[in-house]
């Protein structure tokens, strides 16, 4: 398994899938291009996605959560942040002080495309 | 403006803005010296096209220098957003990595607080970014 990353748009699709070189079971290291990818389309995003190894409840690391700030401080606005693991997908956004997390009634299907590209197998449940 | 030899200017952006910072530096002045600079001018408001901010905070952005090539004649400083996510550091062992897993979560008791339980989201994480930079 390696982490991976997309970025969805307004309508839920799929427009960057962010397989950086260096990525690791673990890791997706800092990446102009993503930064470039996410400043160019500004108007058009809602979030970035990124998978994380195993299964269970996502929650995000101190790298994302110190990843996802400046991000939306660069862009001026609050994105959807999305982590998934092997069978979990949770979504976390900038509440004024803190990340909270958000209701999931249901996965989006580009969820199943994040797990493909990050090498998970369907857990049995 | 007429840079001289080393000099170049920084690009910056905040807030949905992107500007040139109009006094130059000296390409090699180290990250933290650009970043207290930088964090100075959009506090100011003196970034061209990026309003005042008194409250900006360069936390979580890098400084990032791309010497001039053969396709950009010359050198160039940008500041923006980190964007690296996951905690697993490139050459870190896994044993390393289990042992800073359990250093941080002792650390970190305050920083991610179990607040709810939902059938969809049996955890709500409450995450704070400021005592999450201070520990970097």
């Amino acid at each position: 398994m390696k982490e991976a990353g997309l970025v969805i748009d307004l309508n839920g699709r799929v427009i960057y899938q962010h397989l950086p070189e260096g990525r690791s079971s673990g890791y997706l290291p800092d990446s102009r291009a993503l930064w470039e990818f996410i400043w160019e389309n500004r108007e058009d995003i809602l979030g970035v996605a990124h998978s994380h190894p195993g299964y269970g409840i996502p929650s995000p690391s101190v790298e994302d959560v110190t990843t996802f700030r400046p991000i939306d401080q660069a862009l001026g606005k609050d994105l959807h942040w999305w982590i998934a693991t092997g069978d979990r997908l949770a979504l976390y956004r900038w509440v004024g002080t803190h990340y909270a997390s958000f209701p999931i009634l249901s996965e989006p299907t580009w969820v199943a495309d994040l797990r493909d590209v990050s090498g998970h197998y369907t857990k049995m449940r | 403006m007429e840079l001289q030899a080393n000099e170049v200017l920084v690009n910056v952006t905040w807030a949905g803005q992107n500007g040139d910072m109009p006094q130059p530096v000296e390409f090699d002045a180290s990250n933290q010296d650009i970043l207290n600079w930088v964090t100075e001018a959009v506090q100011s408001g003196s970034i061209p096209g990026i309003t005042s901010d008194p409250d900006a905070d360069f936390s979580g952005f890098v400084v990032e220098k791309l010497a001039a090539t053969e396709v950009r004649p010359t050198n160039q400083v940008i500041v923006r957003p980190k964007t690296a996510f996951g905690d697993w550091i490139l050459g870190e062992t896994r044993e390393e990595w289990l042992e800073r897993q359990a250093r941080e979560r002792r650390v970190s008791s305050n920083l991610v607080q179990t607040a709810s339980e939902t059938e969809e989201t049996p955890e709500e994480e409450i995450v704070t970014p400021k005592s999450a930079f201070e520990r970097l």
